[in-house]
Parts: structure tokens; C-alpha cells; sequence
């Protein structure tokens, strides 16, 4: 397996129904959770991929779709996009990659989008002095508009399982 | 069906509604406001669709996605219900409401594709209006200033 993931790969998201409302996907679906210092995304260019995000959906109710639930959805970003996101709020600029995050073993094709203030990565619920302004910037206010840019990036796909 | 004081059985049918704000001790004019304001709720598209929503939302239980999310707080429910409880029908034309993990609420426009998450006490935004970029954070969350915002970047 590649560790290297190059800008002209996509990633997937997969997605969960609660994600959608009127059938149009939210911002919603590129939120961390409480220390979570990644947003989880499959590689699509991996042999294992399509058994991956299969067996997810397959484990995961919420996460297929349809009448009978037999599909499965995916917001497809193209990795060298999502790392031109250049975000900066109140003073603090962060940079967005996308970098190989081991998980389960069986999970070859699992990545992250990390969003980072030089090599720090960014997490939910904190704050990050600005010496010059002598103020904080929140941490989930810097965090919401990356979510705004990477819903912009995506394509969502629907496959059946 | 009668009310019996236990509201969480209580289903009233209009008619038990509206029976029930003519016993209550206020003016026949504030009877009418309550009244209308109930039709609007009832009949308006988009409020109907958004009480629904929140409805379904707030009945999310621990771990709804299965990778451990906590469910809705029930004051950032509320803190929703509030602002359409003074809201027109057309203030929430084009507005989504979803679940976000750490048990607050996310909103979009689809208008404009502005973006807020809001919780029990605070609420931030980030939207793009015209090429300007507009973003609050952590703003302490009133019915009204919520309304403005909604009415502003939607």
C-alpha cells in the first residue's frame, strides 16, 4: 500500500442518511467529534476500497440509503483540491491534508483530513492565542469554515452495496 | 380528549386545542394571537417541516451513527423551537437542520449555502454573501438574534 497519498487521488466520505435533509447534503457531514483530530475518509484509488466502504455501510444502518437500504452514498473530494483550502479567522491561518491514518488493519484504504496551525493539528472545543491581537480564536469557528469549503469540494455518489 | 394534566399522553385533536386556550385566563384578544400564531405553525410549510425535523432529531438516541455521537441536547432543541415560535413561514424557506456528533445542531442554507452550528448556550456562523465573507463565534444564543441571523445570511 501507498503511504504517499498524491494530489491526483480522491477521497470518499461516506455518508450517513441523518447528513441530508430534502436530499441535499449538510456541512454537517465534516464535523470532528470531541478530540477527534481527523475527519475519516477512504482513499478510492485503494484495491481495498469498495470492499471497505461496503462493509461499513453493511455495519452501520444509518449509513445506507434507498427503499430497501441497499446503497450506500459518498462525498468524492479530490485530494489536491482539498489541500489548496487555505483557511484563515482572526488571525490564525491553518492548512488542510490529507495523509494515510492507519486504522483496523483490514481497512487499507482509510485516510484523514487533517486540519493543522503549522504541525499542530486542530481539534474541537479549544482555542488558539493570537500574540499580535492578544486574543483567542475558537478553534470550532476555524474548524465550521473548513467544513463550508470541504462541502463546496464535494460530489456526492451513490453506489448500490 | 380531555386534558387530565399529564401532558406527555396528551394528544390534542384543534378543537381540544382551541378549547383549551378559550379556558385559559387572558383576554380574548390574546386568545385570537395565540390561536393564529397556532394555524401559521400547523399550516406553514417550512415551519411544519422544521418542527417535524427537530422532532425526529430530538429523538436521536446515544451513539445514532454507530461511531459514538451523543444524542441532541434537549435545551439546543428547544433553543430552535424558540425562534420558530417567532418566526414567519418564509424566514425558514431554504433552511436544512441537522445532528452534528457533539450534540448540537447544524443549519444551511441552500440559498446561500451559509453554514451555522449552534448548542445549548452559543452559536456560530460562516457564510459568503455577495464574495463577503461573514462569520460570528461563539455568540450567546437569544431567540431573537438567532432570527436575525437566520433572516440575514439565508
Amino acid at each position: 500500500m501507498n503511504d504517499v497519498v498524491l494530489d491526483t487521488e480522491n477521497v470518499a466520505r461516506i455518508l450517513n442518511r441523518n447528513w441530508f435533509m430534502d436530499d441535499e447534503l449538510m456541512h454537517i457531514a465534516f464535523a470532528l467529534r470531541y478530540n477527534e483530530t481527523y475527519i475519516s475518509v477512504n482513499r478510492t484509488s485503494v484495491e481495498s476500497f469498495s470492499d471497505d466502504v461496503r462493509n461499513f455501510a453493511k455495519d452501520h444502518d444509518d449509513f445506507t440509503f434507498g427503499n430497501d437500504f441497499d446503497k450506500l452514498r459518498y462525498a468524492k473530494l479530490n485530494v489536491g483540491d482539498i489541500r489548496k483550502i487555505n483557511v484563515s479567522l482572526g488571525g490564525v491561518q491553518v492548512s488542510v491534508n490529507v495523509e494515510v491514518e492507519p486504522r483496523d488493519k483490514h481497512i487499507k484504504s482509510h485516510a484523514g483530513i487533517f486540519t493543522r496551525q503549522d504541525d499542530k493539528n486542530i481539534k474541537p472545543s479549544g482555542n488558539i492565542f493570537v500574540p499580535e491581537l492578544k486574543e483567542n480564536v475558537s478553534t470550532d469557528d476555524i474548524l465550521l469554515k473548513v467544513r463550508y469549503k470541504l462541502l463546496e469540494l464535494s460530489e456526492v455518489v451513490q453506489e448500490k452495496i | 380528549m380531555a386534558y387530565t394534566g399529564n401532558i406527555q399522553s396528551y394528544s390534542p385533536s384543534y378543537f381540544d386545542t382551541m378549547m383549551l386556550i378559550n379556558s385559559l385566563n387572558i383576554s380574548n384578544q390574546d386568545k385570537e394571537v395565540i390561536g393564529r400564531r397556532l394555524v401559521e405553525e400547523a399550516t406553514g410549510k417550512n415551519l411544519s417541516k422544521m418542527y417535524s425535523r427537530l422532532d425526529a432529531i430530538g429523538q436521536l438516541k446515544k451513539n445514532w451513527d454507530g461511531e459514538g455521537a451523543l444524542p441532541i441536547a434537549r435545551q439546543t432543541v428547544d433553543n430552535i423551537k424558540r425562534v420558530l415560535m417567532i418566526s414567519d413561514d418564509a424566514d425558514w424557506d431554504g433552511w436544512m437542520i441537522g445532528p452534528e456528533t457533539n450534540a448540537t445542531l447544524g443549519l444551511q442554507s441552500k440559498k446561500t449555502k451559509a453554514c451555522i452550528s449552534v448548542g445549548t448556550q452559543e452559536y456560530s456562523y460562516y457564510a459568503v454573501i455577495d464574495g463577503l465573507e461573514l462569520h460570528g463565534n461563539h455568540l450567546t444564543f437569544t431567540p431573537n438574534s438567532f432570527l436575525d441571523l437566520i433572516r440575514t445570511i439565508g
